[in-house]
This record gives C-alpha cells, structure tokens and sequence, in this order.
C-alpha cells in the first residue's frame, strides 16, 4: 500500500426510502400499499408579462388541474384520476423574482402573483386546489433581498 | 435505475413553457401504484402521451429467499467479506457469490468498475474521499459514472485527488 493513491473501497447497504410517499402534506395511500397521484407544471414564469395579462395562461391551466379528477387515464386498467395529493412546480415559478412576481400588485385592477394562484396549502374557486411544491429555479433570485429568494426554503418545513 | 427514464420524459415534456411563449394548460399528472407509475401529458384539451414505467421486480426479499440468504441487508451470509444487500446489487447468487473489483490504475486515472444488476430494484451512489472522513457524493448522472453493457458495470472514475470510494446501495423490499 503505498499512500497518495486509491488503496481502499468500502461498500454500505442500508434500508430503502421511496421518493415523494414521505413529502410533508401528503395524504396516506388510500386503496393500495401505495397509490399517490400528483401533477407537475414548470417554468410558470410570473410577472413576464404582468403587465399584460401574464396570469391568464396560468390561470387557465389551474382550471384544467383542478377540474381532472375523475377524468379517465389514458393507460388501459387505470382508472380515472384521483384527487391530486399535490403539484410540483419544478421551477421558474416567477420570471424576475421581484415581490409583484411573487404576491402580485394592484394597478387600476388586481394583478396575481405566483403565490395567489399557486397556495401552499391549496386554495379554492380558480385558485389551485391542490399543495403546491415548487423548485428552486435560476430567476428566484435576480438580485439580494429579493422576497423569492427565500421562500422556497422555509415554505414547507 | 427507473427513475431516470420518466425524468428525461419530464423534463422534454414541459418544455413547452418556454418564456415569452407561455402554453397554457400543459402539465403532467402522475400515478404511482405498488409495482408501476403511469406518466400522462396533457396538453391544452386532453391527453397528449403516456408512458407506463414497469417498477423492478428483483426485490431483495426475493433475493434473498432464492439464495437462502437473511432478510438482513447489511449481513454477509456466506462471509465473503460483500454485504448481503451488495451482493443482490451486483447480481449475485449463492452459486456464484460477488467478488468485488479492486481499484484499477490507468495511467494515473483510477477507476472502480462494479457488475450490477440492471433488474433489482434498487437506487445507489458512489462516496468519494481523501481522507476517509470527509466523503463526496457522486450520484448517477454525474459524468464520474459510466455503464458499460454486455455484461452489466458501473464504472467510477476517481475525480482527481480522491484516494477513496465507496458504494452505497438502497434497496427495495429489504
């Protein structure tokens, strides 16, 4: 054995984990060991046309997911859609990260922001209806002390 | 490892919100069940694509009732010094026990290359370490890692300066 080089390797084996059944908000399994079912968006990308009407392609899309269960899979012997336990967003939740990105902001007319239509905890009527857990995307933070810097981090402790 | 599959599909699918272009009502709904997952695409009216994700069946309590082995990963039955757990990662039985590989010196460039098992069910990654203490995680996907078919191997390439590896394994149905 000479030192500087690789002379040793170990090996461990330890118990197994399954991704997801664990996350915090989930419901327990319902018919089956397991059975989860769960929605992913990404790169919603508030506040890049706020000024327009940059929440009425994200809004339409929450209406499309809070309206599918009980629609049917498309798999042969699935069954229809249960309610979701949750949806991930896997990123690029706001487009600048700015606080109207992210709460929205009021100018002659209530403008949305990622955290109105997208509750933590779920919301109601054309809000989404299901938790929310979002990544941590590259326009979180644009510049320091941004409200979207942090969020994601202490969300869902 | 089967979850890389259905991440590449994910990650294509909702490509789909690219800024400026935003598409509204593209999502993917997922539903995992004991032995299989279903990944559906819905774009705008409807179902768009599917994909069913078979689970691993080779699950180590399988394993280990096949090979007469403890339903304790981290034992070595038949003491060859290769954890219970490791040996059904690397396709091992008991007619034909596991003899880890030692590290190979390639010009200077390390590399420890491991026989696996593509059908157990199980998810791994490699530590690596210049001290024994302080341990790196390389996880799959890291270009440090490479398969090699026919037969079945996992090859660690040392990143420069580590002097030690080790594998971890998680399995399923231990």
């Amino acid at each position: 054995m000479k030192l500087g080089k690789p002379n040793k390797w170990c090996v461990t084996a330890c118990a197994h984990m399954l991704l997801l059944g664990a996350l915090p908000g989930f419901a327990p399994p319902l018919a089956t060991a397991r059975d989860v079912t769960f929605l992913v968006v990404s790169d919603v990308h508030y506040g890049i046309d706020q000024w327009g009407n940059n929440e009425a392609p994200n809004k339409a899309g929450i209406a499309l997911m809070n309206n599918l269960p009980g629609t049917a899979w498309p798999g042969s012997g699935w069954g229809n859609v249960a309610t979701p336990r949750g949806v991930l967003v896997s990123g690029d939740c706001t487009d600048s990260g700015t606080s109207s990105n992210w709460a929205g902001y009021w100018f002659f007319g209530t403008k949305d922001g990622f955290r109105d239509d997208y509750p933590e905890r779920g919301g109601s009527g054309a809000k989404l209806h299901y938790p929310v857990y979002e990544g941590y995307g590259p326009v979180h933070r644009p510049c320091v002390l941004q409200p979207a810097d942090a969020h994601p981090v202490g969300r869902h402790r | 490892m089967y979850y890389s599959q259905p991440t590449r599909i994910l990650w294509e699918g909702i490509g789909d919100f690219i800024p400026g272009q935003i598409k509204s009502g593209n999502f993917f709904a997922v539903r995992v069940v004991d032995s299989k997952m279903l990944v559906a695409g819905w774009s705008g009216s409807g179902w768009s694509s599917s994909w069913e994700v078979p689970f691993p069946s080779n699950n180590y309590a399988a394993w280990a009732a096949a090979n007469s082995a403890s339903t304790d990963l981290a034992a070595d039955s038949n003491h060859n010094g290769v954890p219970n757990g490791i040996e059904h990662f690397m396709g091992a039985t008991a007619a034909n026990p596991a003899t880890l590989p030692p590290l190979v010196n390639t010009t200077g460039t390390w590399t420890w290359t491991i026989p696996y098992d593509p059908t157990v069910a199980a998810n791994y990654n490699f530590e690596v370490s210049t001290n024994l203490q302080s341990w790196i995680p390389l996880s799959p996907g890291n270009p440090a890692i490479a398969f090699l078919t026919s037969p079945a191997r996992i090859r660690l390439t040392l990143p420069s300066g580590m002097r030690f590896c080790r594998l971890m394994v998680t399995l399923q149905g231990a």
